[in-house]
């Protein structure tokens, strides 16, 4: 009798975690909430307070007890709320667009980018020196640098 | 280089462009049709082919020609459908069925498994189609539940009743529509 209570106890042992295993949550809510969209607000699930909000937020926290991963979780609501519930685009169809702009415009800047920079390489701008009228640099001209000696000359012998 | 960079940005602008101009369609159309209800323009209800709550079969506008219709969308999370719902049956029972006014509840922007809930909570015993994905009610420019249209005999809405209807509302709308022959 005693040894087979203790099997009995032995096996609820060995089952007892596992099973509770099961149902551990595989995710946060805070994880979801924010790659989820409110249907009726149009806004993040994290940001909305609406009756549907709540609701989904419910249903999730439900499936979440019962050991659903992340990802079960979102196609049950995709299944049901179509996927502008999903707070980024799927890759697929119109919704690629969305993922296609984004990289298109990075990538024009960048080319835009790179082409000012091999257009400034291939044409540099003079130097700074050889501009005429700069500070601390030669006008080009003898005849106008020999007016300009003489005339600072001039002013020097005026002021003493 | 030039010409692959012109040709980048020409793309990128075309993308952008396009997605501005669907927002823009999409969001002018949105809430046209119960305006121009409202307004007494009689406008055609945008069509749908949508499968029964209950996976039994589909019903579409097509199937509606003919008869004087009562759109309801409604969703189970929103309080004021729980108000109107019995309401509804009432009149689908008394006065829709025993004068062929067909009367079809649209649950939009829900889970399915809660509206199956909420019609059987509430005897609804009038046919009920499931709008998965809400676009439906987006193209009929519903913004708020619950949302109600009567149609003609040929799919245009005589009348829009943003919130829960009444019965003398309800009644007089479903006159207009019969007496448009």
């Amino acid at each position: 009798m005693i040894r087979r209570l203790a099997l009995v106890a032995l096996l609820l042992a060995l089952v007892a975690p596992s099973g509770a295993l099961a149902a551990e949550p595989q995710f946060r809510m805070s994880d979801i909430e924010s790659e989820l969209m409110c249907p009726t607000c149009q806004s993040r699930l994290d940001m909305s307070y609406s009756p549907a909000a709540d609701r989904i937020r419910a249903f999730i926290e439900e499936k979440r007890q019962l050991g659903w991963t992340e990802q079960e979780v979102k196609d049950a609501l995709v299944a049901d709320f179509g996927p502008a519930v999903l707070a980024a685009p799927p890759a697929e169809g119109f919704g690629l667009v969305a993922w296609i702009v984004p990289l298109l415009a990075v990538g024009g800047a960048l080319a835009i980018l790179v082409g000012a920079v091999v257009l400034w390489r291939r044409h540099p701008p003079p130097p700074r020196a050889a501009v005429a009228g700069a500070p601390g640099g030669s006008v080009g001209d003898p005849a106008i640098e020999a007016r300009i000696d003489a005339e600072l000359a001039a002013l020097d012998d005026a002021e003493r | 280089m030039k010409r692959v960079l012109v040709i980048g940005v020409a793309v990128s602008l075309l993308a952008l462009g396009a997605i501005l101009v669907r927002a823009v369609v999409d969001a002018s159309d949105a809430r046209g049709f119960p305006a121009q209800a409202a307004a007494g323009e009689l406008p055609q209800a945008p069509p749908f082919d949508l499968e029964t709550l209950d996976g039994s079969g589909r019903v579409s506008s097509e199937d509606l020609r003919g008869s004087v219709a009562v759109i309801n969308f409604w969703a189970s999370w929103c309080d004021p459908c729980k108000d109107e719902a019995p309401l509804i049956e009432d009149l689908w029972r008394t006065e829709g069925e025993p004068n062929g006014v067909v009367f079809l509840g649209i649950d939009t922007q829900d889970l399915r498994e809660d509206a199956r809930e909420f019609a059987e909570t509430y005897g609804l015993t009038y046919p009920l189609v499931y709008d998965e994905g809400g676009a439906v009610a987006r193209q009929w420019g519903v913004g708020a539940f619950p949302e109600t249209f009567v149609l003609d005999r040929e799919g245009r809405a005589v009348a829009w009743f943003p919130g829960v209807v009444t019965a003398e509302g309800l009644r007089e709308a479903i006159a207009k529509a019969e007496a448009r022959g």
